[in-house]
C-alpha cells in the first residue's frame, strides 16, 4: 500500500511534488472520469476534458483541502462545480431516444444508455445519482459533495431513479 | 430504498474501472509552469553582499597582490570583489543544498 493521499498532497503543497501528484491523479481519475461521464450523459471526450480541469483546479487549490474531508469527497466536488459551470454555459441536448427499444445486448452497452439517459433528468438529479453511486463515496460524503444535507439528496435520488426506470425500464403491457 | 433486484439499482452500481490510458499524463502536461523559485534570487543577492564584505575586509592584501602583479588598481579591486562574490555564492548554495 502506497503513502495516503493526505501524505501525497503534503508534499506537493511542501514542494511542488508533481510525482506525488501524479500519483493522485492515478489513484482517482477512474472515479472522477466515470461520474462526470454520467453528468455529462455519456459525452466522453466532454466528460474527460472535463475531469483533466477538475484536477487543474484541484493542483491549484490543493493548499485550501485541509483533510476535513476525504480527499475524494473534496475532488468530486470540484468535479460537480466543473460540470455545473459547464452546463450553465452549454446545456446538454436531450436526445430523441436512449438506446435501442430492444434490451442492451451487453454491459457496454447498457452502461452507455444508462450515462445517455442521464440527460433526461434535471441538474439536481443527475448530481444526486452520478455522486451516491460513485465508485468511493457514501451518501454522507455524496451530499457533502453537492453541497447539500442527506435528506436532500436522497429526496434527488428518488425522482432521479424512477425517470431513469421511466425511460430504460421495459414497462409490463407495452406493446 | 435500495432494492438488490431492481434493475435501475443494478445499472447504477455497475461502473467499470476505467484504464488511465494517457490520462495523467494530459493532467501533469496542462499544469501551470513551476514558479520560479525565490531561492536561487536569495543566494544570489547573499554571494553579492558577502563578497562585498570580503572585497572591503582584505581590500588591502588584494590591492598589495594586484600591485605586484603589475596590474590597475580599480579594476583588480573590482575583479577581486567579483571572484569573492563568487565563491561566496557558490559555497553558500552548496551549503543549502
Amino acid at each position: 500500500m502506497g503513502p495516503s493521499d493526505a501524505e501525497l498532497a503534503a508534499r506537493v503543497v511542501a514542494g511542488d511534488d508533481r510525482n506525488a501528484f501524479a500519483a493522485l491523479v492515478r489513484r482517482h481519475q477512474s472515479a472522477v472520469r466515470s461520474v462526470l461521464r454520467r453528468l455529462c450523459a455519456g459525452d466522453v471526450a466532454l466528460a474527460d476534458d472535463l475531469s483533466q480541469e477538475t484536477f487543474v483546479r484541484a493542483w491549484q487549490g490543493l493548499r485550501s483541502w485541509r483533510g476535513g474531508a476525504r480527499f475524494s469527497t473534496w475532488l468530486h466536488r470540484i468535479a460537480v462545480n466543473a460540470w455545473l459551470s459547464q452546463a450553465r454555459r452549454a446545456p446538454t441536448p436531450v436526445p430523441d431516444e436512449v438506446g435501442s427499444q430492444a434490451a442492451p445486448s451487453g454491459a457496454v452497452e447498457a452502461r452507455r444508455d444508462l450515462e445517455r439517459a442521464f440527460a433526461f433528468l434535471r441538474p439536481e438529479e443527475r448530481v444526486a445519482l452520478a455522486l451516491a453511486y460513485a465508485q468511493d463515496l457514501t451518501h454522507e460524503e455524496a451530499a457533502e459533495a453537492a453541497g447539500w444535507p442527506v435528506g436532500t439528496l436522497k429526496t434527488h435520488l428518488l425522482r432521479g431513479k424512477e425517470k431513469l426506470r421511466q425511460r430504460l425500464v421495459p414497462q409490463e403491457g407495452a406493446a | 430504498m435500495n432494492d438488490p433486484h431492481d434493475p435501475i439499482e443494478a445499472a447504477l452500481r455497475d461502473s467499470a474501472y476505467l484504464d488511465d490510458g494517457r490520462f495523467t499524463e494530459g493532467v501533469m502536461g496542462a499544469l501551470p509552469p513551476r514558479r520560479p523559485r525565490p531561492r536561487a534570487a536569495i543566494l544570489l543577492s547573499a554571494g553579492v553582499a558577502a563578497g562585498g564584505v570580503g572585497a572591503i575586509a582584505l581590500g588591502e592584501p588584494i590591492h598589495a597582490a594586484v600591485v605586484a602583479l603589475g596590474a590597475g588598481t580599480a579594476p583588480a579591486m573590482l575583479l577581486g570583489g567579483a571572484v569573492l562574490a563568487l565563491a561566496a555564492g557558490v559555497l553558500l548554495r552548496a551549503a543549502r543544498e
